[in-house]
């Protein structure tokens, strides 16, 4: 059904558009798909020469005074949630390996019972050392060193 | 059945003791440690600490020779210097009490803005700065290297005689470290001694624990998380704010949570010197300080009676383990 009125037709100026676009249904489907295929290419060739390994999250606890034991070893990409599950605020910070400090909150204030993220660096290194500290309570430390699969 | 009554007593008894026990926090987590911490990288020897207590007592580490680290940092004042600003703080903005260096072999950050990070960082700053002792490294390297008594100490120190900025820095921490509050009553207590300590300080443990909530920050046996917070005082002083990125508005006007642990009994207290009696400071508590964006979370106002202000001074007072007196060294010709 054809809806008249100034509404409608300005309402259907996208669709003609796209009609436009596929005026030529074969060729326009050719141009989609090729260039869809040179995008997975590209991506495929991507992924294999950055990161042969998917990227996981893992979690950190943090107590009044403390980061609880973890087992996990991280690898570029991968996502740390840090949970403080004390009852007072903390303000964490990571130290890059070349002195960059990177706050993980804005105003470096991590209320109870929230998470804050970081995530590793893509072009983090085998061995580079990350080291997590909080602002207010100097005793918390973590040092995170980035292991870089072997498949690599 | 006649007995019945005698155990019905015995077991009132009982239960209102353990009820008492049970009334009082726990005390497992103020056990004193039994080693004195070292960094792998500067192990504590007696060498290392028998130079480092000459020079900690020797005035020529200052350029006009006048100031030792104990002028500041006295046995006698509980190694501090019992004033409100220290020598040559006139005119110094945002001066600062002198700290106690009682206990720092457990600090992970100290200075009251925490800009050391450890002891031996921490000892190169009062020698350098030029309102304290005012001298330059190299200088001093020079004028010790001068003085032959050293030579043997240095030598049984660290296995030559060669001076240098880290080995001066290494002996004065490693004597530092040595320096331990003594046995308290409330350590005797938490060793199982239930006389150690008064009724009426125990009841201000408990407040301490309860309802003062002193213990959000004064924990462990030293009676300190070691942290930083902006209890609200007038002070300017930014403290550890100046040290930290700016966006970190908690840290503005905050400042390293001191010991509990052989106050002096006058003060002065806090980091400015601004208090001279634990009422006085207890009372701030309970007001709540300066209300502003950077006052810590943990500050939140409470109630106490004069009656249990009064237990609470009791307890803190059982955290005193009497002077660390020290035999001054001979310095070395």
């Amino acid at each position: 059904m054809i809806k008249t009125g100034s509404e409608s037709v300005h309402f259907r100026i996208p669709v003609n558009d796209e009609r436009q676009v596929s005026a030529q249904p074969g060729t326009g489907w050719m141009m989609r798909w090729q260039t869809w295929l040179l995008v997975l290419v590209a991506g495929f060739i991507f992924s294999a020469s950055s990161m042969a390994w998917s990227a996981e999250v893992h979690r950190m606890e943090l107590t009044h005074h403390d980061f609880e034991p973890w087992d996990f070893v991280p690898k570029p990409g991968d996502r740390i949630d840090i949970h403080n599950h004390s009852d007072i605020v903390h303000a964490v910070y990571v130290t890059y390996p070349d002195g960059t400090i990177v706050n993980l909150t804005e105003t470096a204030a991590q209320l109870p019972n929230t998470t804050v993220s970081w995530t590793v660096p893509a072009d983090a290194e085998d061995g580079d050392e990350y080291v997590f500290r909080c602002w207010i309570h100097t005793v918390i430390r973590a040092d995170m060193k980035v292991q870089v699969p072997a498949s690599q | 059945m006649r007995y019945c009554g005698l155990f019905l007593v015995l077991g009132l008894v009982a239960a209102m003791g353990i009820s008492r026990a049970a009334d009082l926090p726990p005390r497992e987590s103020y056990q004193r440690p039994a080693d004195i911490p070292s960094p792998p990288s500067n192990p504590l020897t007696i060498e290392k600490v028998t130079l480092g207590k000459t020079l900690f007592f020797d005035p020529r580490l200052s350029r006009d020779g006048a100031m030792s680290c104990a002028t500041c940092h006295s046995p006698n004042m509980r190694w501090s210097d019992g004033r409100v600003l220290p020598l040559k703080a006139d005119g110094v903005p945002n001066a600062r009490r002198t700290p106690t260096v009682l206990n720092s072999a457990w600090l992970n950050a100290l200075m009251w803005d925490g800009r050391a990070a450890s002891l031996e960082a921490q000892a190169v700053l009062p020698i350098t700065t030029a309102h304290e002792m005012n001298f330059e490294m190299p200088l001093l390297l020079d004028r010790l290297k001068e003085v032959a008594g050293y030579q043997p100490l240095f030598t049984q120190a660290f296995g030559d005689a060669e001076i240098t900025p880290k080995r001066v820095t290494q002996a004065l921490a490693s004597f530092q470290r040595t320096l331990v509050s003594k046995t308290a009553p409330f350590d005797r207590w938490v060793a199982g001694d239930e006389n150690a300590i008064s009724e009426n300080a125990k009841r201000g443990f408990a407040l301490f624990e309860g309802k003062a909530n002193c213990v959000s920050c004064h924990k462990s046996w030293r009676f300190t998380e070691d942290a930083f917070h902006d209890i609200g005082l007038e002070s300017l002083d930014p403290g550890r704010g100046a040290k930290v990125p700016s966006q970190l508005v908690l840290m503005q006007h905050a400042f390293k949570t001191p010991s509990l642990r052989d106050l002096p009994k006058n003060g002065p207290f806090m980091h400015d010197g601004s208090m001279h009696s634990l009422e006085e400071v207890i009372k701030h508590y309970e007001q709540g300080g300066v209300q502003r964006e950077s006052l810590s979370q943990e500050m939140k106002p409470f109630e106490l009676s004069d009656v249990e202000r009064a237990y609470l001074i009791d307890f803190i007072h059982t955290l005193d383990g009497g002077p660390l007196d020290m035999e001054f060294p001979n310095l070395p010709e």
